[in-house]
């Protein structure tokens, strides 16, 4: 019991009782199962990704002597001298043998081509014995052992950190001198495919914005009954999974599809003249564009309806033309809603990989695509991974942007 | 005053014009649902009308696709296995969703905004950022292609839906509420078991249906991680797509757009089921 005062200054016996007792260790123990298993299940393999995608300790592994013993070489002292071409001749048969071999060759891979091959050559060369001293063996494989370059490679592949991965994400390699050139010549595949992946994702929030907002417009302007019915039929697609729309799509759209079926039927078009309107970045645009558009709307509607009506009929009552007051009134206030929809819709298409994958065809593919194809197919996991993260380093810095705007303006769902 | 600017008759030409507009937007909204529909009972394996089909001609209707369906083994494995691992992620994403949206509406310090804002990222995060991650965890750990690692990871997803669902049913909570309970004498957790929780419950159910949806829909996670023990709908649906693609895709989509129209309707009502006993509570 302590004491209070009423208004008129009378002392008054209160009785103080928090809401639900005591804050800090119920509120604790109620967040820590949610955070933990995030911790697990989400920011462990965000952690494991990005060390992968710049640290590779078993190549090291492989060849720990030569990597002691080239820790104090520098190309500036031309090729390694006797003693540590021994030591790493006596490794690189070892690592024949338990088969690590592969490991180095693969991170020299990054900077020279061929090298699993060299390097396989070579052991082999050593393997078979000889009376001869490292360097003419190393010689008598292939000349390249006689060039600095080369042995500044191995050195680099031998260390656990690697920028290697990220130069190859975005299509630049290390030269064996160490300086930095387009790889491929200049094909600059991923940019180009990064670089598609921003610019179609936003087209696609825009062409969404176009769309989403006259129909978001008209739910606020019917009755309530007509609205809800609008509003169930922008749900309907939303709440059906993107595997299943895009499987209608491709029904829709294909060169054997309804729409083509009917366009030559009706006599639009000849049948040799069939729109080609999917398996390109066409497809991926329309059928992007209708799985991501009732997530333009909700945010829109809710902006929408926090604009009191009143407002542009004051506009219109001091002589406005009614479009005119619509777009100079009403528009401007729904921008948190315009902000939240682009942003939302755009975070989640550069990350899409379902629908670039069905119907994008050669052109429509996203980096998504390509991190999957890393994965799988050329089994490049460390570029898979560096990949993976400038998406998720991209996406991250948009959310934050985005939860730093919304915090200001208010909920973010509505 | 009337408008100078523009004629009775002019506004209504506009106005036609501008629902014209919008009719035909929601027609695309709603066009690749509405061709599969009546294409799934094609008689013929075809992915387009056939003449039979648009004269209306019965013969040219069948269900066999869907007989086909029900009967194929790798189909009902597939149901079988949405459903075990949607139910079990929803199970758990519900769990920690609520306990920790609970949580957040006890917080009071500044942090809030940044945990609430931080648990919300998975989200956000491209799935198929996290699908590698996974991977590369699950493959050091040993949770590959095993139905655990699946709904672990799903859960992962879905535990933030349920946490915004849950959130957004405790602020409609009005305050006077537990403080008129309060101010009867009731104890703090017997406010909490008797007016809080009952009135968030519509949240927690509406959570939990958006979380099994997640888990149910999900695909780039399956893909990844997934093996012969995981192949669920959507992966099922995956290969009919991609490789064989036979009216029986068509026939699986059509009953999931079904079961999508008739959870929206089920969360209408109830929505409008909560906004009535909140009404009745408050008086």
């Amino acid at each position: 019991m302590s004491t209070g005062m009423t208004a008129e200054g009378i002392a008054i016996p209160v009785q103080r009782r928090k809401l639900f007792g005591r804050q800090g260790a119920g509120t604790a123990l109620l967040l820590l199962p949610m955070v933990g298993f995030l911790v697990i299940f989400f920011l462990t393999p965000l952690g494991m990704m990005i060390s992968r995608s710049a640290y590779d300790p078993t190549s090291g592994e492989a060849l720990p002597e030569t990597r002691m013993a080239l820790k104090n070489w520098n190309p500036e002292q031309g090729v390694p001298g006797e003693p540590i071409l021994a030591v790493f001749s006596r490794e690189l048969v070892r690592s024949l043998g338990d088969r690590s071999i592969g490991r180095v060759g693969s991170r020299m891979n990054d900077r020279i081509s061929g090298a699993p091959q060299l390097l396989r050559r070579t052991a082999v060369a050593f393997q078979k014995g000889t009376e001869l001293p490292p360097s003419k063996v190393l010689a008598s494989v292939s000349p390249d052992w006689g060039e600095v370059g080369t042995w500044s490679v191995l050195k680099d592949s031998l260390i656990s950190l690697t920028p290697d991965k990220y130069l190859a994400a975005v299509d630049v390699v290390r030269a064996p001198t160490g300086e930095l050139t387009a790889a491929e010549g200049g094909a600059f595949i991923n940019l180009r495919i990064l670089w598609r992946t921003m610019w179609v994702s936003a087209v696609i929030c825009v062409s969404c914005l176009i769309l989403a907002y006259p129909i978001t417009y008209l739910m606020t302007q019917v009755s309530p009954r007509v609205a809800s019915v609008c509003m169930i039929a922008v749900l309907i697609p939303y709440w059906t999974s993107a595997l299943v729309r895009t499987t209608g799509w491709i029904v829709l759209l294909q060169r054997e599809g309804v729409l083509n079926k009917a366009l030559v039927a009706l006599g639009i078009i000849r049948d040799d003249q069939r729109l080609a309107l999917i398996f390109n970045m066409t497809g991926t645009l329309i059928v992007m564009v209708h799985v991501l558009l009732p997530i333009m709307v909700l945010p829109l509607y809710s902006s929408m309806l926090a604009v009191p009506k009143s407002y542009q009929r004051a506009a219109i009552s001091l002589g406005a033309h009614p479009f005119y007051a619509f777009w100079s009134v009403f528009v401007p206030l729904t921008r948190p809603g315009i902000a939240a929809g682009i942003t939302l819709v755009f975070m989640l298409s550069v990350g899409f990989y379902v629908t670039p994958a069905l119907v994008g065809g050669a052109q429509g593919t996203f980096i998504g695509n390509v991190i999957a194809f890393h994965m799988d197919t050329s089994l490049n996991w460390g570029l898979a991974a560096a990949m993976s993260t400038i998406l998720f380093v991209l996406v991250l810095l948009i959310y934050i942007f985005y939860s730093k705007k919304i915090a200001q303006g208010g909920k973010m769902f509505g | 005053m009337s408008n100078q600017n523009i004629s009775p008759i002019g506004m209504k030409i506009g106005w036609r014009i501008y629902v014209a507009v919008c009719v035909l937007i929601f027609v695309f909204l709603l066009l690749p649902l509405l061709v599969i529909i009546p294409l799934s009972f094609n008689a013929v394996p075809y992915f387009s009308f056939t003449p039979g089909m648009l004269n209306l001609d019965p013969a040219a209707y069948s269900t066999k696709w869907y007989r086909e369906v029900f009967a194929s083994y790798e189909w009902a494995a597939a149901f079988r296995n949405s459903v075990v691992i949607g139910l079990a992620s929803t199970a758990i994403a519900t769990v920690l969703g609520t306990l920790a949206a609970l949580g957040l509406e006890r917080a009071r310090f500044g942090g809030r905004e940044l945990i609430s804002a931080a648990l919300l990222l998975p989200i956000f995060a491209p799935t198929i950022v996290l699908a590698t991650g996974l991977y590369f965890l699950y493959a050091k750990i040993g949770l590959l292609e095993n139905r655990l690692g699946v709904i672990l990871a799903h859960a992962a997803i879905a535990a933030p839906f349920v946490l915004i669902s849950v959130r957004v049913a405790l602020a409609g909570i009005d305050p006077r509420l537990s403080k008129a309970a309060q101010s009867l004498g009731a104890g703090p957790v017997y406010t909490f078991m008797t007016i809080t929780l009952p009135l968030a419950v519509p949240g927690v159910v509406g959570g939990a249906i958006l979380a099994f949806i997640t888990s149910f829909d999900e695909l780039i996670i399956v893909l990844f991680v997934g093996g012969v023990d995981t192949v669920t709908v959507p992966r099922q649906m995956w290969t009919g797509v991609r490789e064989d693609l036979s009216p029986r895709v068509l026939a699986v989509a059509t009953m999931l757009t079904v079961v999508a129209i008739l959870t929206i309707i089920l969360t209408q009502l109830l929505r409008r089921f909560a906004e009535r006993r909140t009404r009745s509570v408050a008086g």
